[in-house]
C-alpha cells in the first residue's frame, strides 16, 4: 500500500466521525489541531484495523501527525508482510 | 459506629498527619509514587512538601489563602497539594480538560493568589482576567517549579495548627447553570473517606500500587492516588495517559495491583483488546465510578479478563464513594451497597422511606460531606440538611439491599464519567441556521448502553430533515464543543413537548419520538 492510500484510508475514518474533510492535512496533528478524545481515538484504531486489517496502537501522550500515523500504518503493513514471508 | 472525625485530635493538619505518620511506621524507604522513569519515596515525599510550604509562605501564600493548581498528575501537582496543606492554606486543583472559560472563572471565583500552571497553559490564559492573583509558578520553562523547591534548605518546617474541620482543600464541579461550584472539604474529610472506603470496603494494603484513569481535579482521582494510598503506605502512578493505549502501556509497565476506572474506559480498553492486549496479571482489583457501568460491559469483562468489576457511585459533595460493589458479592448494573459510615436511603416526594422495588430520590448522610459550595447559599441550602445530601439522583433499593440508578431529577447527565450540562449544548446547536428549536438528552438503552448525547431538533420553516443535515448538525457542534459533548445522534421532531409553564418538558422527549419523528 502507498502511503496516499493509508492517508485516503485513514481521512475517510476521520470524515466518519464527523471531523470536515477540509481540516485533515498531512501536519494536521490528532489531538492538538483535531481536538480528538479518547473513545475516537480508540475509533480510528478500530477503523484501521477492520478496512486494513492491521493493528496500530495510537499513544496518546506524544500528539502525532496525520502522515506520522499513516507512517505507522506502512510500518506495521511491511512488518506483516515481511513476517508472511518467512517460511 | 464511633465517628471517625471524633477519633482525630481537634488541632489536626491532614498533610503533616499523612506524611508523619508514614514515617513513623517505618515507611521513609517505600515507593509513595511512581511517575515516568522516577520514584519518589515517602521521606522525598515528606521534604519536598515542606520545601513547597515554605517556597509558598516566602510568596506570601497565608493560611486560608486559595493556590489554584492546573497541572497534569505530576510530582508538582503533590508536593503543591500537600504543601498547601501542611501551610494551612488551601489548593484548589483545577482539571486541565476544563476550558479557558472555566479556568478564568475559577481563578476568580477561588480568588487564588497563586497559580501554578505551565508555560502552554499560561499562554492560553493570558491575559489573565482575576484581580486577585499574585504570582503564576510554571512547572516548566526558565525557573521551573521543582528548581525553586531544590533552592529551599532542606529542614523540618512546621506544619501550620490547622483545625480538623477547618477547610483544607477546595474541588470544582458543574453547575447545572454551567458555571462550576467550588465544593468545600475539611481536613478531616480524607480521613473518613480513607478510613471507611479503601480500607474498611476495598481492603486496601501497604503492598498495592494503585492506578487511576481519573485524575487528581477529580474527587474519585484524588482519593484514588492520593489520599488512600497514602492512609496505608501503599504506592500509586501518577500517569499522563490519555486514552486505552496508553493506560494498557501504563499497567504492562508499572504492574499495579489496583485499577480504578471509568464506564468508557472499560469499553476502550475491551475495544481494542484485539489491537493491544491488556496484561492484567497484576490487577487484585478493578473499581468502576464517575458514571453507571453498563452490565454489558461488566459481563464482557469477566469474560475476557476473569475479573470482576467492583462498581461504585459517589459525589464530588462526599468526596469519594458511599455506595459500592464488593468483590465477589458483585450485583453488574447496580451501584452496590452502601459503604460503612454512610447512611444511604431512598425516600417519596414526602420523604417517605420508599419500599424495595420503589423508585425514589437518593439521599445520603455521612461525616465527609462538604461544608458547602463556595459563595453559593442558595444552592448550599438546597443541596445539604444536617449531615445529609439530596443527591439528585433517582435510585431503587433491590430486595437483596442493592441500589440501581434510575436517573436524575434535574436535567444534568453524566459522559466520560464528566457532568454534561444540556444548556450548554443547546446553545450552540441553537446557532446552527436550520434549527428552530432544540433539546438534549441523555440516552442508554435503560442503563444497557454508555450515555450516549442525543439532540432532538425542530426545524425552521421550509427546512427538511435528511441524513446529510444530522451529519451536519453534528459537525457543527464538534467544532464548537469539546468531542464528548458533541451529539451523536439528531432526531427530527415537529415540535418539542412543554410543560404547562411552556419549558421543554425533557423527560417526556424520549417517550414521544415514536409519534412525532419525521421520517428521513
Amino acid at each position: 500500500m502507498d502511503t496516499s492510500k493509508a492517508m485516503d484510508t485513514l481521512k475517510a475514518i476521520l470524515a466518519d466521525l464527523g471531523i470536515p474533510k477540509e481540516s485533515l492535512h498531512n501536519d494536521t496533528l490528532l489531538h492538538e489541531d483535531l481536538q480528538l478524545d479518547s473513545t475516537e481515538i480508540v475509533e480510528v484504531a478500530l477503523g484501521l484495523k477492520r478496512q486494513l486489517g492491521i493493528s496500530v496502537k495510537l499513544e496518546g501522550r506524544q500528539d502525532i501527525t496525520l502522515a506520522q500515523v499513516c507512517n505507522r500504518i506502512e510500518a506495521v503493513l511491511l512488518a506483516n508482510s515481511n513476517s508472511n514471508h518467512v517460511t | 459506629m464511633e465517628r471517625v472525625s471524633e477519633q482525630l485530635p481537634s488541632a489536626f493538619n491532614v498533610a503533616a498527619y499523612y506524611l508523619n505518620s508514614n514515617l513513623e511506621r517505618g515507611n521513609s524507604q517505600k515507593v509513595a509514587f511512581f511517575y515516568q522513569d522516577d520514584t519518589y519515596t515517602y521521606d522525598q515525599l515528606s521534604r519536598f512538601v515542606q520545601c513547597t510550604a515554605r517556597s509558598l509562605l516566602t510568596l506570601g501564600l497565608e493560611r486560608e489563602n486559595r493556590i489554584a493548581i492546573l497541572l497534569p498528575d505530576s510530582p508538582e501537582l503533590v508536593f503543591a497539594f500537600w504543601g498547601a496543606i501542611w501551610l494551612g492554606a488551601v489548593p484548589v486543583p483545577i482539571n486541565t480538560a476544563c476550558s479557558v472559560d472555566e479556568i478564568q472563572y475559577i481563578l476568580q471565583d477561588s480568588r487564588a493568589k497563586i497559580l501554578l500552571a505551565t508555560q502552554e497553559w499560561q499562554e492560553k490564559l493570558t491575559p489573565i482576567q482575576s484581580q486577585f492573583l499574585e504570582h503564576i509558578l510554571l512547572k516548566d520553562g526558565d525557573n521551573p517549579f521543582l528548581s525553586r523547591l531544590t533552592q529551599q534548605p532542606d529542614e523540618p518546617f512546621p506544619c501550620a495548627e490547622t483545625s480538623r474541620d477547618e477547610p483544607a482543600f477546595w474541588l470544582y464541579t458543574s453547575g447545572s447553570t454551567g458555571k462550576p461550584k467550588g465544593v468545600i472539604h475539611l481536613h478531616q474529610s480524607m480521613v473518613v473517606c480513607a478510613e471507611h472506603y479503601a480500607k474498611a470496603t476495598l481492603g486496601l494494603q501497604p503492598d498495592d500500587i494503585t492506578y487511576s484513569v481519573a485524575k487528581v481535579p477529580f474527587a474519585y482521582g484524588l482519593g484514588n492516588t492520593l489520599y488512600m494510598p497514602m492512609a496505608v503506605g501503599a504506592a500509586t502512578v501518577l500517569s499522563d495517559a490519555t486514552n486505552a493505549f496508553d493506560v494498557i502501556s501504563d499497567i504492562q509497565r508499572y504492574q499495579p495491583t489496583v485499577f480504578f476506572g471509568i464506564p468508557s474506559i472499560y469499553a476502550n480498553l475491551l475495544s481494542v483488546q484485539d489491537i493491544a492486549p491488556l496484561n492484567v496479571s497484576s490487577l487484585r482489583l478493578c473499581i468502576s465510578a464517575a458514571e453507571q457501568l453498563p452490565e454489558s460491559i461488566w459481563q464482557k469483562w469477566r469474560e475476557t479478563y476473569n475479573r470482576e468489576i467492583c462498581e461504585g457511585i459517589g459525589t464530588t459533595e462526599f468526596l469519594h464513594i458511599f455506595l459500592a460493589n464488593r468483590l465477589g458479592e458483585c450485583k453488574p448494573g447496580t451501584s452496590g451497597r452502601p459503604v460503612p459510615g454512610y447512611d444511604v436511603r431512598i425516600v417519596d416526594e414526602n420523604g417517605i422511606l420508599c419500599p424495595p422495588g420503589e423508585i425514589g430520590d437518593l439521599l445520603v448522610s455521612g461525616e465527609s460531606l462538604m461544608l458547602g459550595y463556595w459563595n453559593r447559599l442558595q444552592e448550599t441550602r438546597q443541596t445539604l440538611y444536617g449531615n445529609t445530601m439530596r443527591t439528585g439522583d433517582k435510585y431503587l433499593c433491590d430486595a437483596d439491599g442493592y441500589f440501581k440508578f434510575k436517573g436524575r431529577k434535574d436535567d444534568l447527565f453524566k459522559v466520560n464519567g464528566q457532568w454534561v450540562s444540556p444548556l450548554e449544548i443547546e446553545d450552540i446547536l441553537h446557532q446552527h441556521p436550520q434549527i428552530l428549536e432544540v433539546a438534549v438528552v441523555p440516552e442508554s438503552n435503560e442503563g444497557e448502553q454508555l450515555t450516549q448525547v442525543v439532540a432532538y431538533v425542530s426545524l425552521k420553516p421550509g427546512q427538511d430533515s435528511s441524513p446529510e443535515l444530522e451529519t451536519s448538525i453534528c459537525k457543527f457542534a464538534k467544532q464548537r464543543l469539546p468531542h464528548f459533548k458533541a451529539p451523536k445522534t439528531v432526531r427530527f421532531v415537529e415540535q418539542l413537548p412543554r410543560t404547562a409553564t411552556g419549558k421543554i418538558h425533557r423527560k417526556l422527549i424520549g417517550k414521544i419520538q415514536s409519534l412525532a419523528v419525521r421520517t428521513h
